[in-house]
C-alpha cells in the first residue's frame, strides 16, 4: 500500500519534466549552469550512489501476493560530453547492482531478490538558460536478475533477462546555496520497446532447461506489456575537493505477458560521491 | 527539428506511461472465505488434471466450490479451517497435492493405503545383508544375488546419481546373467535422475513420453505437447534382461522411470500398478501463510497414455503376508525366476 502513492508521484514527476521540456524557465538567472564544457578538457564525472529503502516484489509465478522488504543497491554512472558535439550531446553510462529480502505479507515465507542492470544513454540539451539545464534523449538498457523463494516446489524461482530501448529525461539545475554552488538533477527513463525472457503461464523450467523445451519464452515488451520507468533524483553538494550526493529513487519493473504477471518495485534514499575527471586528449 | 521530435517522443511516452500504470494482483482478503476462494481459484486456475478427473471418477469442480463454501464461517479456528480446506484439496484425489500449515500438512493417501504394501524392509535387510555385504553409490545399495543376478535398490530419486557411481555399478554387476532394479516405495524426487538411471537402458536416443503445461487459467489451456528424448548413458549400454521392481508407493520421478523403461525390449515391469504422480508440482502460498502444493504440469507415456492413475506393471506380483512371514520377497523371487528364464 505504501508503494502506490510513490508510485503514482513517479508517474506524475514525468508531467512536471514535460512542462519543463515546452521551453519554460523553472528558476531565476542567478544560479550556475551544470558545467559539462571545454571539449578540449573533456570533462567525465563518476558518481558512485549507495541506495537503501524498500522493495516491492509480485511475481504470479511463484507467488499471488506481495513480498516487501527492505532492499540495498550499488550504482556507478559516468556522465561526459561526446567527442563531436560535445557538451550539446553527453554520453551517460550506468551500472546497478540490487539485492532485496523480501517476506510474504504473514511473514511465513521469504523472498530474495538480485538483479544487475547496465545502461548507455544519450541526452540532448534542449534548454541550458536560467540555470536550468534540460536534456532528452535515448537509452539502451540490458537486465539480469532473479527472485529466489524458499517455498521450494519445482517453481522455486523466477529468472528474468531483459533488454530494452527507452526515452530519458535529464534536468539539472545549478544553484548557490550556503556560500556553496549545488546542483540539482532529476532523470526519468521510460523503456518503449524491449524484448524479455519469461517462462510461460504454467511452464516448469525443467522443461525450459532439462528437456530444452522453449515455448515462446522470449517476448517482445511494449509501455502496454511492461509498463516501467525509474526516476532519480540528486542534490551534489561539494564538501572540500568532493561533492556529496544524496537523493532519491524511484525504480519501477513491471510486465504483464502471458498471464503473468510481474512488478519489482523499489523506493530507496540514495547517498554517495561526485568524482569529475579531466580526460585530455 | 530533433528538439521537435524528442518532445514529441517523451509526451507519447509520458501518455503511455499514465494509461498502463501499476501491475498489481487482486487477491482475496485473509479472511476464512477470503483463503478459501483464494485456495479454490489458485487450484481452478493452475491445476492441470481436472479433464482427467472429470473423466476418471467425475470431478466437477464448480460443484466442489458449492459444496464447501457452505462450509466456511468466519468464526472457525484455524484448524477447523485446514481441516474443510484440506478435505476440499483431496477431492483431487492426487498425492502431488498438499496443503501446508504450521501444525499439519495434508496429503492423500488412499492411492496407496487402499492397496496392498508389497514391500517390506525386513526383507530388503534380508536380500541386501548387512552393511558390508552390498555396495552404496549414488544413492543405489546393490549386490549380486547368489543365481548371478544383479539386485539395485532404488529408494528415492532425492539425490543427483553422478555419471562416475552410475559407471561403477554397472562394472560391479556386469558379469550378472540379469538385472532387477527395484523401486518400490520410490516416492519420487528428481526428473533428471530418473532419466540418468533410465539412460543405462536405451542404445539410442528415445522418445519416453510426452511432457506439457499450461498456457493460461482455462481448465483446457495447454501447451503443445514435447516430446520427451533421452540420450543413452555416455559409453555404456546395458543390453541384458532387467526386470523392474513396482508398488502402489513407486510414485513421481520413480513412476516416470517406469514410464521411461517399460515399453523396451529387455525390459518388463513386475510388481503392482504404480502409484502415478504424472503431474509436476508446483507450490505457492495463501493470504494466511499456509502453502499449497499441486500438479501443474502433466505428462504422458510415449503413446501420449496419461500415468497420473499409475503404470500397470506387465506382470502383477504381490507380496502375501506368509511371503514375509518366510522371509522371503515374493517379488524379487520372480523376477529371478523371470530372468533365469530368459537366458
Amino acid at each position: 500500500m505504501f508503494f502506490r502513492p510513490l508510485i503514482a508521484l513517479t508517474f506524475l514527476s514525468l508531467g512536471t519534466a514535460t512542462a519543463a521540456a515546452e521551453g519554460q524557465p523553472l528558476v531565476s538567472d542567478t544560479a550556475a549552469t551544470p558545467a559539462i564544457t571545454a571539449p578540449a578538457y573533456r570533462p567525465v564525472d563518476h558518481e558512485w550512489l549507495v541506495g537503501y529503502g524498500g522493495a516491492n516484489v509480485l511475481d504470479t509465478y511463484l507467488s499471488r501476493l506481495e513480498y516487501t522488504g527492505p532492499s540495498l543497491s550499488v550504482t556507478h554512472t559516468t556522465l561526459r560530453p561526446t567527442r563531436r558535439r560535445g557538451d550539446a550531446l553527453t554520453r551517460q553510462t550506468m551500472l546497478t547492482a540490487h539485492v532485496a529480502t523480501v517476506h510474504s505479507p504473514t511473514d511465513d515465507y521469504d523472498a530474495y531478490d538480485a538483479d544487475l542492470w547496465a545502461a548507455a544513454a544519450w541526452h540532448w540539451r534542449l534548454l541550458n538558460r536560467s540555470g536550468v539545464d534540460l536534456r532528452a534523449g535515448v537509452m539502451a538498457e540490458a537486465g539480469a536478475g532473479f527472485t529466489y523463494t524458499e517455498m521450494g516446489g519445482n517453481n522455486p524461482a523466477q529468472g528474468r533477462l531483459t533488454a530494452d530501448a527507452a526515452l530519458t529525461l535529464r534536468a539539472a539545475y545549478g544553484f548557490r546555496c550556503l556560500g556553496r554552488c549545488m546542483t540539482l538533477t532529476a532523470q526519468t527513463d521510460v523503456p518503449m520497446a524491449g524484448v524479455m525472457f519469461t517462462p510461460r503461464y504454467g511452464q516448469s523450467y525443467y522443461e525450459i532447461f532439462a528437456l530444452g523445451q522453449t515455448d515462446r519464452n522470449v517476448r517482445f515488451t511494449t509501455p502496454f506489456s511492461a509498463p516501467s520507468l525509474r526516476l532519480l533524483s540528486t542534490l551534489h553538494i561539494p564538501l572540500g575537493r568532493a561533492t556529496l550526493s544524496v537523493g532519491y529513487r524511484a525504480d519501477v519493473r513491471q510486465s504483464n505477458i502471458g498471464g503473468l504477471k510481474c512488478h519489482l518495485w523499489n523506493n530507496q534514499v540514495m547517498v554517495g560521491y561526485v568524482r569529475r575527471v579531466f580526460l585530455a586528449r | 527539428m530533433l528538439h521537435r521530435l524528442l518532445h514529441t517522443l517523451m509526451a507519447a511516452a509520458i501518455a503511455l506511461a499514465s494509461l498502463t500504470a501499476c501491475v498489481t494482483e487482486d487477491v482475496a482478503p485473509d479472511t476464512r472465505y477470503g483463503n478459501f476462494s483464494f485456495l479454490w481459484q489458485t487450484l481452478d486456475q493452475r491445476y492441470c488434471f481436472f479433464d482427467l478427473k472429470a473423466r476418471t471418477y467425475g470431478l466437477d469442480w464448480q460443484e466442489v466450490h458449492s459444496r464447501y463454501a457452505a462450509r466456511i464461517s468466519e468464526k472457525m479456528d484455524d484448524r477447523q479451517l485446514f481441516s474443510v480446506l484440506a478435505e476440499m484439496c483431496n477431492e483431487l484425489r492426487d498425492g502431488h497435492v498438499n496443503l501446508f500449515s504450521p501444525f499439519n500438512t495434508s496429503r492423500y493417501g488412499a492411492w496407496y493405503d487402499n492397496y496392498p504394501a508389497n514391500y517390506a524392509d525386513t526383507l530388503e535387510r534380508i536380500y541386501l545383508g548387512r552393511a558390508e555385504d552390498h555396495y552404496t553409490s549414488g544413492g543405489l545399495k546393490f549386490r549380486i544375488l547368489p543365481d548371478n543376478v544383479g539386485y539395485v535398490r532404488c529408494a528415492s530419486f532425492d539425490t543427483s546419481m553422478g555419471d562416475g557411481s552410475l559407471n561403477e555399478m554397472v562394472r560391479t554387476l556386469m558379469l550378472c546373467d540379469g538385472l532387477i532394479i527395484d523401486v518400490r516405495s520410490n516416492g519420487g524426487g528428481r526428473l533428471t535422475t530418473a532419466q540418468k538411471l533410465a539412460s543405462l537402458f536405451l542404445n539410442e536416443p528415445t522418445v519416453c513420453g510426452y511432457q506439457q503445461h499450461k498456457t493460461g487459467p482455462g481448465h483446457n489451456d495447454f501447451s503443445t505437447p514435447e516430446a520427451v528424448v533421452i540420450d543413452p548413458f555416455p559409453g555404456l549400454r546395458w543390453q541384458k534382461s532387467v526386470v523392474v521392481l513396482t508398488n502402489r508407493r513407486t510414485y513421481s520421478a520413480a513412476n516416470a522411470f517406469v514410464m521411461y523403461v517399460k515399453g523396451l525390449d529387455h525390459v518388463t515391469v513386475l510388481g503392482d500398478r504404480t502409484g502415478g504422480g504424472a503431474g509436476l508440482p508446483f507450490q505457492t502460498d495463501l493470504p494466511n501463510g499456509w502453502g499449497i502444493r499441486f500438479s501443474a504440469c502433466p505428462s504422458y507415456d510415449r503413446h501420449m497414455t496419461p500415468t497420473e492413475e499409475g503404470i500397470a506393471p506387465d506382470i502383477h506380483q504381490d507380496l502375501l503376508d506368509a511371503d514375509i512371514n518366510r522371509g522371503t520377497d515374493t517379488l524379487i523371487e520372480a523376477a529371478r525366476n523371470l530372468l533365469r528364464a530368459k537366458q
